[in-house]
């Protein structure tokens, strides 16, 4: 099943909120949404779930064997009718006319699939923010659709919670067996859940594919910073390094790094400093303390280079895991 | 104040006798405006919730015309209702002037605003998402009228009995749109004013105690249906 | 010197006289409340002659307009000054109790019976107000007032006269209303009712009803005038009431009540009384 937007444009108060010519979304998979808070991702989903009326194009679902396409969505703050857990799904699996026995069937087995079989039968208005979160995404996994529409799964919901759903959640999507769109702005988010990404800025499509590549070769130095590359200035360029690859060094592309503190992490010292302007965090050795400059460098095939205009200056330069010899 | 007092115990001595005429003008009232109040919250309550709704046009005119028509003086609501119903109105043909048929017309205009403005507000209280999430499951305008009702029937059943209240209490209206006709369209307000006319001021506190035990009978039992479950 | 101060001030004196009399009394002032009948409100006549009374003496009149009923009950209670009344019958109970007293006859109209212009009980051939009543009674529908005003026990006492058990009548709708609004109701339903002349005359344009019984004795509609007793009620403008009684059989007044209507109607509403024993027929 896919959600396909053809030329949608929607408006609020004046200002377009998205942009979208054309885009396929969720034939089959995981399919993260990623953009910062306010880039228009939950009126995109809105638009996939019906709930937005574009000002201009349309988004269809394509059908399939002759019967109209079903979504399943999960808002980003759960909300309950009066009653239990058990009664909250059962409602939505009412709804979707799941004959009563299938009801029960499916209520226990995601209850189960999503660590809340305890609870089934406490007041859904009674649970915490991570209780309500696992039954929220519950109730949106356990009903039958055509496209299961997750708006930021994980927010809200403390660490220990997000990673244990982190955990979870793939296991879940795969029972449940239908496309997965999840909406996020959390880079980590979308790696651990999703096989691919469309990267949505200001109201368009900034990019779009299997996540991997798309971590690996970002297309333009804003999707880069959104996943996590550090853009520095060189020259006339734009170097984009990737997140947490910056190290102290000889080899690859050097920079120069003003430390201001250091991290004693368990396994690993971090140094935190200025590149130019530019906010940077390396990987160091012990002998590096606040107040020096250092040397830092980028292992070449983790450098995405783009000229003045945000263009791709060139091809990665890969080097296919051989260090470079100091330039 | 001898007078209120003669008046309060004669009222007590009629009420708790069973008088029949007191009992026959009760009924009729609590037919009239339960009727009315069932009509305005038919379509009030569906009209609330669509004015709940952000994306619906025309909204913020609505509300006002709503607002505006709580604050209208019911005597004019009664006055107009009974010019259109006249034989020589244009709804003469239907012959509801001075039946009780007339009177609920008229009720209902009076308490459709209050329960449609009361309405929205319960509606708007509830988080939009609700709504939304109904509606990708499936579930038909009927449906997600009736499951948000139940969500939101603390509002709702206050919307009701405000709208209940505005109907029952309405005195110019019900004169002029029923005739106040002695076993046929004399509710308890109008017969309240008809026995000071009278200067059968005792009659009139009897009447007043009924009405005032009326509102406390309906009010009392939209509380049971509004209050029901939320120990759960 | 002495002298002509003597008759400087005789002369004042004479012209203060004058000046009184063209007064018609001394300025009073302070408040009255007049109990009376919704027939004489609505027929318009206290309108035209209160701004008058008020004028002359500086009295500023309350009009309380209910049943001659609810008119006589204020005036035992003593929560009237004064009562305008046309219940005959009833007003000597009252003057017996010593709750009213200084009565006035003061004017007449009389009371008509209409009904549908189609007449469908056929009254307009009867000989008598017992026969149009008998008639009504077995066919039609009657709208009666119910409010215990002066009307409502006029109409009373002529079903008993006609010897028409009420009860048994084919319909008969009790309004509890005015005169104005029970006729809108009879038009509206198509009934006969008892009104006075007066209020009638003054609707007379959005009713779809017509005379079909007048002239009769027994519907002649007498009009007094009482001051509540201030004896009994101590409470009671006694002086303002005096000056009403006073102001509405003057020869003056009784002019405008016989003038009233005439303009509007072609014909007067009421008929003044102050100067005879026994009115005539209107």
């Amino acid at each position: 099943m896919t959600v396909n937007f053809e030329c949608v444009v929607v408006r609020k108060g004046g200002h377009v909120i998205l942009d979208i010519p054309s885009l396929a979304l969720a034939s089959d998979g995981v399919t993260a949404v990623l953009g910062p808070n306010g880039s228009g991702k939950t009126t995109l989903l809105r638009c996939a779930a019906g709930l937005e009326e574009a000002h201009h194009g349309h988004v269809y679902l394509a059908e399939s064997m002759n019967r109209s396409p079903s979504v399943s969505v999960a808002f980003q703050s759960p909300v309950f009718v009066h009653g239990t857990v058990r009664r909250n799904l059962d409602l939505a699996l009412a709804l979707r006319r799941v004959a009563p026995a299938e009801r029960w069937s499916r209520i226990e087995r995601y209850a189960a699939l999503l660590g809340i079989s305890a609870l089934l039968e406490r007041d859904a208005r009674s649970l915490s923010g991570g209780e309500a979160q696992r039954a929220n995404l519950a109730r949106a996994l356990a009903v039958p659709a055509d496209v299961t529409l997750l708006d930021e799964p994980l927010a809200g919901v403390d660490d220990p919670t997000a990673q244990d759903l982190l955990g979870l959640l793939p296991n879940a999507f795969r029972a449940a067996a239908a496309p997965v769109v999840v909406v996020t702005h959390e880079r980590d988010e979308a790696l651990r859940l999703a096989d691919r990404a469309v990267v949505v800025l200001d109201g368009l499509v900034a990019a779009q594919g299997d996540l991997p590549d798309l971590f690996r070769s970002p297309p333009t130095p804003a999707v880069a910073a959104l996943l996590g590359y550090t853009l520095v200035p060189v020259d006339s360029r734009l170097v984009a390094i990737a997140p947490g690859e910056l190290r102290q060094g000889t080899h690859g592309l050097k920079l120069e790094l003003a430390v201001d503190r250091i991290h004693d992490l368990t396994f690993r010292r971090e140094a935190h400093g200025l590149i130019g302007d530019v906010r940077a965090t390396a990987w160091v050795g012990d002998d590096v303390s606040p107040g020096r400059t250092i040397e830092v460098v980028a292992r070449r095939d983790r450098v995405v280079e783009f000229d003045s205009n945000g263009a791709r200056a060139a091809d990665r330069i890969r080097s296919q895991g051989t260090p470079e010899p100091p330039s | 104040m001898e007078a209120i007092w003669d008046g309060l115990l004669e009222a007590i001595r009629q009420v708790a006798s069973g008088d029949r005429e007191l009992r026959e003008i009760a009924v009729r009232t609590l037919l009239v405006s339960g009727t009315a109040t069932a009509l305005a919250a038919a379509a009030g309550i569906p009209l609330g919730l669509a004015l709940s709704r952000a994306r619906f046009q025309g909204r913020i005119p609505a509300m006002a015309v709503l607002n505006a028509g709580m604050g209208f003086p019911p005597v004019i609501i009664g006055l107009v209702v009974w010019l259109l119903l006249l034989r020589s109105g244009p709804f003469g043909d239907l012959g509801l002037v001075y039946t009780k048929r007339g009177m609920i017309a008229a009720q209902v205009i009076l308490a459709f605003p209050v329960i449609a403005a009361f309405s929205a507000a319960a509606f708007q209280a509830l988080p939009s998402e609700l709504g939304d999430l109904l509606h990708v499951l499936g579930a038909g305008r009927i449906r997600r009228l009736l499951l948000l009702s139940r969500e939101a029937r603390l509002g709702l059943a206050a919307a009701v009995m405000a709208g209940f209240g505005s109907a029952v209490s309405e005195v110019g209206a019900s004169m002029i749109v029923g005739g106040n006709l002695a076993g046929n369209t004399r509710v308890l307000t109008t017969s309240i004013v008809t026995e000071t006319s009278r200067g059968r001021n005792d009659n009139a506190m009897a009447l007043g105690i009924v009405l005032l035990g009326l509102t406390f009978l309906v009010a009392g039992v939209l509380t049971v249906v509004q209050q029901r479950g939320i120990r759960k | 010197m002495l002298k002509s101060v003597a008759v400087v001030f005789l002369a004042l004196l004479m012209l203060t006289a004058c000046g009184g009399d063209d007064d018609d009394g001394d300025r009073i002032g302070g408040t009255l409340i007049l109990a009376t009948t919704t027939s004489t409100r609505d027929s318009g006549l206290l309108d035209s002659l209160m701004p008058v009374f008020e004028d002359r003496t500086g009295i500023e009149v309350k009009v309380i307009a209910v049943g001659s009923g609810a008119a006589l009950e204020m005036a035992r209670e003593g929560n009237a000054d004064a009562v305008l009344v046309h219940s005959p019958a009833a007003e000597l109970e009252y003057v017996g109790s010593g709750d009213l007293s200084d009565g006035q006859l003061v004017m007449h109209n009389d009371f008509v019976i209409v009904g549908p212009l189609s007449d469908p009980a056929g009254t307009s051939s009867s000989v008598n107000v017992g026969e149009a009543l008998s008639l009504i009674a077995s066919s039609a529908i009657f709208v009666s007032r119910g409010d215990d005003s002066g009307t409502h026990k006029k109409e009373l006492q002529l079903w008993e006269a006609a010897g028409v058990d009420r009860s048994s009548a084919n319909q008969i709708e009790e309004t509890g209303q005015g005169m104005g609004a029970t006729l809108q109701i009879a038009s509206q339903k198509r009934g006969y009712t008892l009104t006075d002349r007066a209020t009638y005359l003054t609707q007379e344009d959005d009713l779809d009803l017509q005379i079909v019984f007048e002239g009769a004795q027994v519907l002649l509609n007498i009009y007094h005038v009482y001051a509540v007793n201030p004896e009994r009620h101590t409470q009671v403008n006694a002086e303002q009431a005096q000056a009403f009684i006073a102001f509405m059989v003057k020869a003056e007044t009784q002019q405008r009540i016989a003038e009233y209507g005439i303009a509007e109607f072609g014909q007067p509403l009421f008929f003044p009384d102050a100067w005879e024993q026994e009115p005539r027929t209107g």
